[in-house]
This record gives C-alpha cells, structure tokens and sequence, in this order.
C-alpha cells in the first residue's frame, strides 16, 4: 500500500437482477453479466489510472489487461459489480464514473451504428439515447482509510436512480422499457408499422438473433448484439476485445447433452442432421459443446433438434412443415439404433455465494485472507464447471452463476464447496474465518421462461438456503412446465453421507435400480413409485401443520412406512426393523434441518443441526425426480 | 366537507395487474401480475362501473357525445370524476388495515424459544457526513448495538397498530410480533396460466398467440380498498370488473374510520416522514420544492411541505417504483413512471415552527404529483 493512498474509495454498478435476469435465452443472461463485468472492470483500470490500488476483491488481472490492452481476454464475467480501491486524498470519483460512462456509451454506439442506424426513425435515436444514457445506476462513497463503517451498504439505503418516463409499446424482453421503434400506438396500423421497423431489423442481422414478433429497448438489443461488435470499442486504455457471440449453448442444447454424449458417428446420425436440414432447422452452438464432443463428431444442431417435441409444432420454431415429418423419422431412427433415450427436458442453473462475507468483511483485518481465498476460488471455477460439462455464466467474488445439465448439477456444486473451502484451508489465519458457501440448483424445463428461473434462483438460495437452511447449506428446486414441483434444502452436514457422497442423490440410485442392496452395504432402499406416493398420503393425513410435530409423531409415520415398504412388494424384506432402517435415510432427507450455528468449515463438526418441522413431500420427490431425469414412470417426458 | 367512501374490493375470482412487458412474448416469457394494483386501476373499475350503471354507450362517450355521463365520471382524457380525491390502495384482512413495512427499520426473525416475530433497528442518520456521489451526507446508519444481518423485511405489509408503535418510537429499537405482520404468501398465491389470443374480426386464434400470465388468488379476508372524498355515486355498484381479462371483484361501500390522533413523544428532535404510498416527484427522490443546500460542510437539502419549512437531512429510500397502465381512452399505454416507492423514510430538522406544529400541520396531507390519485400518501414518526 502507497503512503500517499490514505482514502478508502467504494464503487457499485446496478442493477444487477434487472440488467441480467430478464433474458430470454441463456445468450442474453450471459450478455448481461459480461457487460456489467466490463463496466465495472472499466471502473477499476480508471482507479487504478489515478494511482488508486484495488483492494477488494482481488480483480482478474486477465480481464483487467485485456480492458487495458484489447486484442484477447476472457469469455465470462469474472469481476463483481462493486469493489473497494484505496486512494490519495486527491482522487477525483467523477472521473472514474466519467470513463466507465463513456466505455459504455462508445459500447452502445458501436452496436446503434452497425446494427440500427440505417432502419432508425427520429423517434429510435431519442429512445437509444435517453435509455442508454439513463440505464445504470452507479453509487460511490470515499472516506479516509481507517473509517470501518459499512460505507456502501449505508449507501445504499439511499436509492437515488429513477429512470424517465417509458411511453409507448415495451421491450418484449425487459420489464417497463420501451422497445425501439418508437410507434406508440396500438392500432392495426400501428402494429403494421411496428413490425415493418423490426422486420427490417432482423432481415439485417438476422433470425437467430431477433426471432418474430419480438420488439426491444435499446438495453436488451445491446444485451442481444453486442459481442458481434464489441472488440470495435477503442478507447484510449479502454478496450473491447474478440466474443464468439455463438458459444453460449442453449438451455435445450444443455439439456440434450447427456444423450449427445453417447451418441456414436453413424449413417443414422448422418441422415438425421441432412433431414434435420432440409427441414430448415438451424446449426446450434458448436463452440460451447464440451472439447470431448466438438472433437468426436458434429453435435452443434440447434439444442431443439433432439428433442421430439419440436417437431409437433414446427412453425413455432420456422421449421418447414413437409419436411418435418421426415426429420422427425430420422431423429427415432438415430435413437433406436443406438438404444438411447430422448434426452430428458431438463437443465440446471447452480448459483453459489459464500456466507456471511459482507459481515467478517467489516472487520479490516480479515479482509487480506478472503481476498486471497477467493482469488483462489474464482480462478478454479471455470475448469470445474468445465469438467461437469457445464457453461460458466459468471465467477467473481463469492459469487458463482453457471448453466449444467441434470446428471451433473449436484456434483459441480459439490465439487465447487470443497474448491471453497480448500482455497482458505492453506492460508495463515483461516480458522478466524466462516468460509463455508450455500448453493441453490433449478432444475428447469426447457420450456419454462428463462427469467422467471433466474428469478426464482436467487429466492432458493437466500430463502431456502440461507434463512431456512442456515447456510452452509444447499437447496434445490424443480420447475415444471407447471410450474414449481418441489423445494428442498437441507445444511451440507445432513446432506452428506459418512464418505462425503450426497444422500439424496445416492437414494435416487437405489430408486432407479442402478445398484442392489448388497452393494451398497445392506441399506438400500428399492421401492415401487407407488410406495413413494403414499408418503404424500401419509404427510397429508398424519402431519398438522397448526401443531409442533414430535418424536411420537414421527415414529408413527415410520413405523407406517416401513409396513407399506414391506407390501411394495418389489424387495426382500420380511421384517419391519429392517424396513424401518430401510426408510430411514429417506425420511431424514425429508425433514428440514437448520444449522444453528455459524461456524468456519474446520470446525464443521460441531456446528449444531436440529430439527425445524415435520417431515415434507418434497424431498422424496426430488429422490424421484434425480431417478427418473425428470421423465414420468413410464420414461416419457413431460 | 364532503363525505369519505371506502370502496372494497373483495375477490370473486383470480386478479391479474400485468406488468409492463410487451403482451405478444410468444410465452417465453411469462407476464407476471403486479400486486397492489395502482389506484388507476381501481379507478377505473369504478368509473367503468358506474357509466355501466347508467348504460354508457363507450364508443359515443370516447367521441364526447355523452356529456351526462363524463359529469359522473369524468371525460374521457381526464380519467378521474371531477373534483374528486382519492387515497389508497390499502390492503385489508379481515377488516384491518396495513401499511407497507417502514424501509427505516430493519429487522431480524426473534431466535427460537422467543415469541415468534421481528425484533427491528432503526435507521438513523449518522453522526458526520460523509463523501459520496449524492455530496457531504450524513447517511442512514444502523444502531451500535443493533444485532447483525437486520435486513429490510421485504414484500411486508404491517398491522395500523404495530404501525403506530413504530411511530412514536424514540427507542431505536422495537419488537413487532408476527401476528402483526403480512407477507406475501399471506396476501395471495400465484397461479400459471396459458392463454391465447384471439383476433376479435375473425373470432379465431392464430399461430404464434399462445401467452403465459401468473394470475394471483387472494387469501382469505383478503380484500383492496380506496377512499374517495367528493364524489357523489348515487347508483348501486355490486360487482365491477377489475384488472387484465376482466375479473371479477366485489365492490361494497363503506363509511371510513376517523383514525385516533396520535401524540408527539417529548424529546423528539426530527420527524421522519414514511411514505404510505409511492410518491411521484418531478427531480426523483427529492421531494418537490425541496432544493440543495451545504450548512458547516454537509449537503441538505431545503423546502416546504403544507407551509412548514424542512431540512432534508437523511433519507432512506427505497429501489424506483415503476408503474405504467392502460390508457383505454386513447388505446395505449400509459408511460412507465419511476416513483418512490412506499415504505421510503425522509428524516427533517424543523425549521421555524417548532415540531408540535409541524407535526399537526402535515398530518393528513400528501407529497408530489398526482395526489389526488393517491400518490404521495405518508405517516409521520419521530426521531
């Protein structure tokens, strides 16, 4: 630290959840972290151009140079939306937000010019600008170095940002702004004009990128477009750098992947994407599959193509109705002879954020170790998400945002705590620290809005898995078409077993048939689907919501299960303390556990885990749902 | 002075209030309902029901061929009764009022073992200024001995008693009981539903109409009010239509409560004025009339509000309220304004009068624009 950097300078970019949680594919949710990345790793190499030295966190200095220098740089967002810097006395705030500002105006006008300019009105100009120039919402405080006050957070308290006044027909993809071609009214007439502006658009840049009907603001085109132009911007050490604007895989691409693994090449698979085609279905996102698949042969379909539902209505996806029939033909036949399952409909999106950071932040002297733990952590993110098969949508701070697919979901997440946990375990003075992470994981399927899921995710993790859970912990919800189909969360100490596999998930094994009961070691719990269902009976008839639940209770309950284990009919088992011991981890799993003490992870052992309820639905749901992938009983989706 | 109406609204079926998404989303989106409905939206199911009352023909008042009627509810650009007030929208359970939850407190869930409810901290503005974009503020800071993780109780509504405890409160700490309290799986559930659309000339649906919406299915004794002061509604209104696709509310009047003067505590220094419901100012979150100023270094901010003079020195506000609507005169919708939203706290040093005047001077008024929809509605505490 400089002598002369006696100032402490605190720095935040907004909105994060409107920015990047209403997007419709999952290249938009990319785009949106990406951007805000950039804004505020703009804001950073302008602190640092005033002598400033950021302090926490510890930026990408990959990103950081690439802001600096151009030419190459990273694919995903890797730098929170606020940090802190220290400075002299003399440092100008207005400066740093003056550069940041006009990094993002530059930004913009690159995409307006290349993409909107030609086909524009008055009227699209006056809503580009006013919207691009009224978008962010940027909050700064500077104080001398010692001040240990939460800044930003009392900051924040104080919300100055009220964007104008939006009129006219809104932006098909982000809430409350009005889309760009600035025909207000709703008359036939007006709707025609309306679609002649937003056809002459995407006869430009195409259908991939503006599907029919669809009618932004000039935020959620920049979201859609930018990485066609974004290694344009040069700015004096201000720099965009090359995006493949394709390698972000569709939630229908991650879906199919776990099929699109054991797909072999053959002439099957050769007249299937010929028919497929004809049929004037789309290439998909080739760059994004795994390097496994990219070499093995070409998967890179549109995600939709795998899935049969498709082709029951194929002008909603512009596909040609003659020819589908043939393409739908040659989809069943690559299937059949390879023996493969249409893949399952569902995705995952894994959001992690580390526990009670912003509290032991407030204390300066740990501010050093987590900042070189998550400098750790973030930088291993990528290659764990990688080898789950998964798209890394953004890793920085504590904070972790990325895309998998079922069958991996749950490991990542696994794989991604204990790469928390070992990142503090080696650095001196570690046990001063809480340095546990909670998860939350969506299952989704592929139909359900994307924006409602991003939504819903950060509900899962802070409601579930904080406040319910009490950290530390991990919660998992599974939306339907229907909508939410269950939620369950339990501390990572109840969801481990003795070896450190997932309860929930190694019950799904056993449901499904994959393993006996000898193999694993005389406790498995084999079941029929009927069996799983009368435990919804039984919860519903047995448990009162309005009285506390106790020991007789659930005793009843088990001993009830253990007999309706026996009748399944489906194992072995005569005698009812075996049935009861049979049931038990299933029932565990069921019922909600909180940690009731905030301890760091080497003291994990004697963080207290009790009881806060009655048993609940949703836990042997989820065993059914890992089961099965997400399909009915008859392995049909859904 | 005329009479105050209390209109209810009490469910017949599910409500949908569509937020501000272009409607024709191809269902990769969902629209989801906004909740509570801007008054405009009650309004206008008023106003609606009382030209059905009286056989309106719509297309002949549009064109201003029914002068008769725009007399009761108002012409047709005008979109309020003349010389009417209206405040609200308040939610009602079982005949009891709640306010949204002051953002100024925050609030941590009782430990177990304790009585189940919220043990909150008051905000208050910090001792010395401090350097940020806004200037030289002294900013909202939590209490010393203020338990950590007090966050702001979002999407909560409370009890007009627990409300009036926070009110006279000079400790910077309370106690509300859950009892006390409405969240939001309280008010209502959420319900997915597809729809298509349908072309009205051809009677038939096309290709590419399929929409989903979440509609939203109050709970019990759950019910919407909004008062209306100098409007003269002779005839008999049972049900109206309220909200997206037209569903149905029961509408009863009643005759509203005088609420119970409050005391001012001796010893308060400020009043800390909570807005009860959005507020529209014209420069964002400044009151209007209200100016920057500097005193010894810090930054201020100046006005009036019903003739007392007031020093802005702390607020605490919260994230902008964006509310739009249709405008079924003109078919389009209405523009999507940035509001502050209730629940924010302005923290005023009183300037020439002392603070027992200003106290009964501002109670029963309103802030900003569009008051008489409602809009600018507060309580007044202490601090």
């Amino acid at each position: 630290m400089s002598d002369l950097n006696t100032h402490q300078f605190h720095f935040t970019i907004g909105p994060v959840q409107g920015f990047v949680a209403q997007a419709r594919r999952t290249r938009d949710f990319w785009a949106g972290s990406f951007i805000l990345s950039w804004l505020a790793g703009c804001a950073m190499v302008a602190t640092r151009n005033q002598g400033g030295e950021i302090q926490f966190p510890a930026p990408d200095e990959d990103f950081i140079n690439a802001i600096k220098n151009g030419q190459s740089g990273p694919t995903q967002g890797t730098l929170p939306n606020r940090f802190k810097a220290l400075v002299d006395a003399e440092f100008n705030p207005q400066h740093v937000i003056q550069q940041m500002n006009q990094a993002w105006l530059t930004l913009a006008e690159k995409v307006y010019q290349a993409d909107i300019a030609d086909k524009a009105n008055p009227k699209t100009r006056e809503i580009w600008q006013r919207q691009v120039e009224g978008f962010f919402e940027v909050s700064w405080v500077m104080t001398e170095a010692d001040d240990n006050r939460p800044l930003l957070d009392m900051r924040k308290n104080w919300r100055h940002h009220f964007p104008h006044t939006e009129s006219g027909h809104k932006c098909s993809l982000m809430e409350g702004w009005q889309e760009l071609s600035g025909i207000e009214g709703f008359y036939a007439s007006d709707n025609k004009k309306r679609k002649n502006f937003w056809q002459a658009i995407q006869s430009k840049i195409g259908t991939r990128d503006l599907i029919e009907n669809e009618a932004l603001c000039a935020l959620s085109f920049i979201k859609r477009r930018f990485a066609y132009h974004f290694e344009q911007v040069k700015l004096v050490g201000f720099n965009g750098w090359k995006l493949e604007p394709r390698n972000v895989p569709s939630v229908a691409l991650l879906a199919a992947m776990p099929v699109l693994k054991s797909i072999q090449p053959s002439p099957e698979l050769e007249k299937f994407k010929q028919a497929w085609s004809e049929a004037g279905g789309q290439k998909g996102e080739t760059k994004s599959l795994p390097k496994a698949l990219r070499t093995k042969t070409d998967l890179g379909l549109d995600g939709i193509a795998w899935f049969s539902n498709t082709y029951e209505n194929p002008t909603s996806y512009g596909l040609n109705k003659e020819k589908i029939p043939t393409a739908k033909q040659a989809l069943t036949a690559l299937y059949q002879s390879q023996n493969l399952k249409e893949p399952s409909p569902f995705y995952a999106i894994l959001m992690m954020d580390g526990d009670s950071l912003g509290k032991q932040m407030s204390d300066p002297s740990k501010q050093p170790l987590i900042t070189a733990g998550l400098n750790k952590f973030t930088s291993g993110v990528k290659e764990v998400v990688d080898q789950h098969d998964g798209f890394l949508i953004y890793a920085g701070g504590d904070d972790v945002l990325a895309i998998l697919t079922l069958e991996t979901a749950l490991d990542c997440a696994v794989a991604l705590r204990q790469s928390y946990i070992d990142s503090f375990l080696n650095l001196t003075g570690h046990e001063q620290l809480t340095t546990s992470i909670s998860a939350a994981i969506i299952y989704a399927h592929i139909k359900t809005p994307l924006s409602k899921i991003l939504h819903d995710s950060h509900h899962v993790l802070d409601e579930a898995a904080k406040d319910q859970a009490g950290r530390d912990a991990l919660a998992v919800q599974v939306v339907k078409q229907s909508g939410k189909h269950l939620l369950w969360a339990q501390p990572w100490q109840q969801a481990f077993d003795e070896q450190g596999a997932l309860k929930i998930e190694k019950l799904a094994k056993q449901f499904a048939g994959q393993s006996t009961a000898q193999q694993l070691d005389g406790d498995a719990l084999e079941a029929s689907t009927k069996f799983f269902y009368g435990i919804r009976e039984y919860f519903n008839r047995l448990i009162d919501a309005k009285k506390p639940f106790n020991q007789d209770d659930a005793q009843l309950i088990g001993d009830l299960l253990a007999v309706d284990y026996i009748k399944s009919g489906v194992n072995n088992v005569k005698e009812i303390e075996i049935a009861k011991q049979r049931i038990q981890p299933l029932l565990a799993q069921c019922t909600p556990h909180k940690r009731n003490d905030e301890v760091s992870v080497n003291r994990l052992a004697q963080a207290e885990i009790s009881v806060i309820g009655a048993p609940q639905i949703d836990g042997a749901l989820l065993v059914r749902f890992l089961a099965f992938h997400g399909r009915d009983i008859r392995g049909q989706n859904q | 002075m005329s009479q105050t109406v209390t209109w209810r609204f009490t469910p017949l079926d599910t409500w949908f209030f569509k937020q501000a998404l272009a409607p024709d989303s191809l269902a990769a989106q969902e629209l989801t309902s906004l909740f509570p409905p801007s008054p405009r939206t009650l309004i206008g199911a008023l106003r609606a029901a009382v030209g059905e009352a009286h056989q309106v023909d719509w297309k002949a008042y549009r064109e201003g061929q029914q002068p008769q009627i725009a007399e009761k509810i108002g012409a047709p650009n005008e979109a309020l009764p003349p010389n009417t007030q209206f405040s609200g929208v308040a939610i009602r359970r079982n005949g009891q009022g709640y306010y949204p939850m002051p953002l100024n407190w925050l609030a941590i869930p009782a430990q177990q073992g304790q009585p189940k409810g919220y043990q909150l901290y008051k905000l208050l503005p910090d001792t010395s200024p401090i350097h940020c974009d806004l200037g030289h503020v002294c900013l909202p800071a939590v209490p010393k001995d203020a338990e950590k993780g007090a966050k702001p109780l979002e999407h909560t509504y409370i009890s007009s008693k627990a409300w009036a405890q926070l009110q006279t409160c000079l400790q910077t700490s309370a106690f509300i009981a859950e009892t006390e309290c409405l969240k939001r799986d309280d008010l209502f559930k959420s319900e997915p539903r597809l729809g298509i659309a349908r072309n009205n000339k051809t009677r038939k649906t096309e290709d590419g109409q399929l929409y989903q919406t979440k509609h939203l299915r109050l709970a019990q004794g759950i019910s919407l009010e909004i008062d209306s002061q100098g409007w003269a509604v002779e005839s008999h209104l049972n049900t109206v239509m309220l909200g997206g696709e037209g569903r149905l509310a029961q509408l009863t009047q009643h005759h509203t409560e005088i609420a119970q003067p409050i005391t001012l505590p001796n010893q308060a220094k400020g009043l800390i004025l909570t807005l009860t419901s959005p507020a529209h100012f014209q420069q964002g979150w400044i009151p209007d009339g209200f100016s920057q100023t500097e005193r010894n270094g810090q930054t201020l901010w100046q006005g009036q509000i019903n003739g007392v003079e007031l020093t802005l020195i702390c607020a605490v506000i919260g994230k902008a309220h964006r509310e739009g609507g249709w405008n079924l005169a003109q078919h389009q919708s209405r523009g999507v304004e940035s509001l502050v939203p209730a629940g924010s706290a302005y923290y005023f040093e009183v300037n020439q009068n002392d603070i027992n005047q200003a106290w009964s001077a501002l109670q029963n008024h309103a802030i900003g624009q569009d008051t008489v929809i409602g809009r600018g509605q507060f309580n007044l505490a202490v601090y």
